[in-house]
């Protein structure tokens, strides 16, 4: 519930406090799954606050998008080390890494990187 | 174009006195006619645009009378909203009870498009009130009906508020029993089948199109070509371009064309389509080979219901083309291959490599989510560690709203850590749901409407209407969840039952919490057959493809207009 809540305060010190409540309520719960929810809840506060350093030094919007989204982003923008680092920070498999590559330097028609790649 | 162009259509209205009928949407409305009535379902986002248009009014000093009549009925939020904007006063409230909407000759709805959620996640049993009121109502103009057969939770509720509705209302019906029998149906016995892509014609149709109270949108150029853009594409030889433009085309079964189409598997349907069109062709030869004057006449008689049936047969062939663009692409193939495997319970890591490969795509949330319930009902679960790898894929691509998504399925049961039983494996071998080696032109089983697999709710049904009834597979019937029941309805004295000998019997399905195109299509080719030798009527609280049951759960942060 604080979650939903969360997500529609536009507010972003809002926004975060609705998280932080969410996670304490996940974490209290002995369950496995609420535990997973909790990391996860717990990734999306670092995401946002990660967005928010990006639109400041980028100029470009990227609160509301997901983690897949972003990376595809930064890969549009040029901004490969960006992207790399995100990557790490939130474990996402090399699999999905590549399509999302893929899918980015494709339409930025940039073959010479593509093949490097 | 709402659920009441069904009922009403902009004619009658004109005949009954109507100047103009305005389609409700947002901004000032512009009309110089004094009264002005407005015809809504019960739904806040309507109230503020009518009290936006009626200040409007009042700011440019007009002066006029205001109607408002909800469809089905009122709701006291709406008043209140009303009420807090001040113009409550402004209008005379009527309400028009219309509960059952009639689709076509056989397909009722009751439209509640939230059935499903409301009672299994919110634990809100209004619109199960509402079913067994519609079934109350039914009885009343056709008789009690005495054998009633249902299977879960939601049936039995239903069952029980029928009875003492039937209690309570002391005096009964006396018109006598037109129809034999009553199923009743949960939706959550099979989720199996809306999960799958519907394969025959109407079904892709609502799979691609989505069908919306009996229509669907086309591009103008299809439904209407202006003469002369037809033949500027006849002398260049090029298509027309699309216009961007959509307009509504109705589907329904007076639409001869469309009537005998619609229930078949879609790769059998070009065949089809041709045929019909040489049939045209050769009825257009004959025409101009007639000589005598009589003749002509009789040809003039059918001419018109012929050019009907060639513009339909133009319009279905135009569709049809389109969506074998859709089936021949090699996604979709490969979606219903993940299907096709799951069904069957073959080739697990295939599938699990497609649906890592859609999300890593980040392919529509719909297909994903769809997949993965497929995945759920047909293995009994997901094992906790993939279920894990997989939630983590789904949040991080599609954001971590979609963390109260899982949870909305969760507790729905329609995602779940797996349990050892092998239920699905014996539901699906006793009740002989793959099918292999299918002749899809000329089916001999439900199955064809799915190319291989058979609806699981139907097969229930098939079942139930057997003279042995539900008995013979009792143990398939303990596995699938909620209570099974058969009951007799006595009937009142004075009804006496006057079976007519010369006619079909008649059973009446309701499907609570929604009904595939499909299903209906398995249904009537069900009712075809000889061994069943009966009649089905349907009945649902709403027509749905696997979408819409989703919809309800998915989280969606900016809210849908």
């Amino acid at each position: 519930i604080f979650l939903y809540e969360g997500f529609r305060n536009p507010d972003f010190d809002g926004r975060l406090k609705g998280y932080q409540k969410a996670i304490d309520c996940y974490h209290t719960s002995k369950d496995k799954d609420d535990q997973l929810y909790g990391k996860l809840t717990e990734e999306q506060i670092k995401l946002e606050v990660l967005q928010k350093e990006l639109e400041g030094s980028l100029q470009e919007p990227f609160s509301g998008m997901s983690i897949s989204d972003t990376i595809f982003k930064l890969i549009s923008l040029n901004q490969g080390k960006r992207a790399n680092s995100l990557k790490s920070e939130f474990k996402v498999p090399d699999k999905r890494f590549w399509w999302i590559k893929i899918k980015a330097l494709s339409i930025l028609n940039d073959w010479e990187e593509l093949m490097k790649f | 174009m709402g659920f009441l162009n069904l009922i009403a259509d902009p004619q009658y209205l004109q005949s009954q006195g109507a100047e103009q009928i305005f389609p409700l949407k947002r901004g000032p409305l512009e009309t110089n006619c004094k009264n002005v009535v407005y015809i809504v379902t019960p739904d806040i986002k309507y109230m503020h645009i009518i009290t936006d248009q009626v200040k409007q009014h009042a700011m440019d000093g007009l002066k006029k009378e205001y109607s408002l009549v909800f469809v089905p009925r009122g709701t006291i939020l709406c008043s209140r909203v009303l009420e807090e904007e001040g113009v409550l006063g402004n209008f005379t409230i009527h309400e028009f009870p219309l509960d059952i909407v009639p689709f076509d000759e056989d397909v009722l709805s009751l439209e509640l498009g939230n059935s499903y959620k409301e009672y299994l996640l919110d634990g809100d049993r209004t619109s199960l009130f509402y079913v067994a009121k519609s079934l109350m109502k039914f009885q009343a103009m056709f008789g009690t009906i005495p054998v009633v057969k249902g299977k879960g939770q939601c049936s039995r509720l239903v069952m029980d508020m029928i009875t003492r509705m039937r209690k309570e209302m002391g005096e009964e019906f006396t018109v006598p029993p037109e129809i034999d029998s009553l199923i009743l149906i949960d939706r959550d016995i099979d989720t199996v089948t809306p999960m799958c892509t519907q394969l025959t014609y109407e079904g892709l149709i609502d799979e691609i199109y989505s069908i919306k109270n009996n229509a669907i949108f086309l591009d103008e150029t299809i439904v209407n070509p202006s003469q002369q853009q037809q033949q500027q594409a006849q002398s260049t030889g090029k298509a027309i371009p699309p216009s961007g433009k959509k307009v509504p085309f109705p589907l329904h079964s007076n639409d001869k064309v469309y009537s005998e189409i619609r229930d078949t598997n879609f790769s059998i349907l070009c065949g089809l389509l041709n045929k019909k069109a040489k049939d045209i062709d050769e009825y257009y030869k004959k025409f101009k080979s007639t000589q005598s004057i009589t003749a002509i006449r009789d040809h003039m008689k059918k001419l018109a219901s012929y050019q009907m049936e060639h513009n339909s047969l133009r319009i279905h062939t135009c569709i049809t083309e389109e969506i074998l663009d859709i089936t021949k692409s090699s996604s979709f193939m490969k979606g219903i291959e993940a299907e096709q495997n799951l069904l069957a319970g073959v080739n697990l890591e295939a599938v699990e490599r497609y649906l890592e490969e859609s999300i890593n795509k980040k392919d529509s949330i719909y297909k994903v989510i769809r997949l993965l319930i497929l995945y759920n009902s047909t293995n009994n679960g997901i094992k906790p560690k993939y279920l894990e790898f997989i939630k983590r894929e789904i949040i991080q691509t599609y954001g971590t709203e979609q963390i109260l998504t899982f949870y909305n399925l969760e507790k729905l049961g329609l995602i779940r850590k797996s349990d050892p039983k092998p239920t699905f494996n014996v539901i699906r071998k006793e009740l002989n749901l793959i099918i292999e080696d299918l002749n899809e032109s000329n089916p001999s089983d439900i199955a064809y409407t799915y190319s291989g697999y058979a609806p699981l709710s139907v097969r229930l049904i098939q079942h139930a209407i057997r003279p042995s009834g539900w008995r013979s597979i009792e143990e398939v019937m303990r596995l699938l969840p909620g209570p099974t029941f058969e009951e007799i309805q006595p009937l009142p004295q004075g009804a006496t039952t006057n079976v007519k000998s010369d006619r079909k019997p008649i059973t009446l399905v309701y499907f609570i919490g929604g009904v595939t195109f499909s299903e209906i299509s398995a249904l009537r080719f069900l009712s075809r057959q000889d061994q069943a030798n009966r009649d089905f009527i349907i009945l649902t609280t709403k027509l749905i493809n696997g979408n819409q049951m989703i919809d309800n759960f998915i989280e969606k942060l900016t809210p849908d207009n």
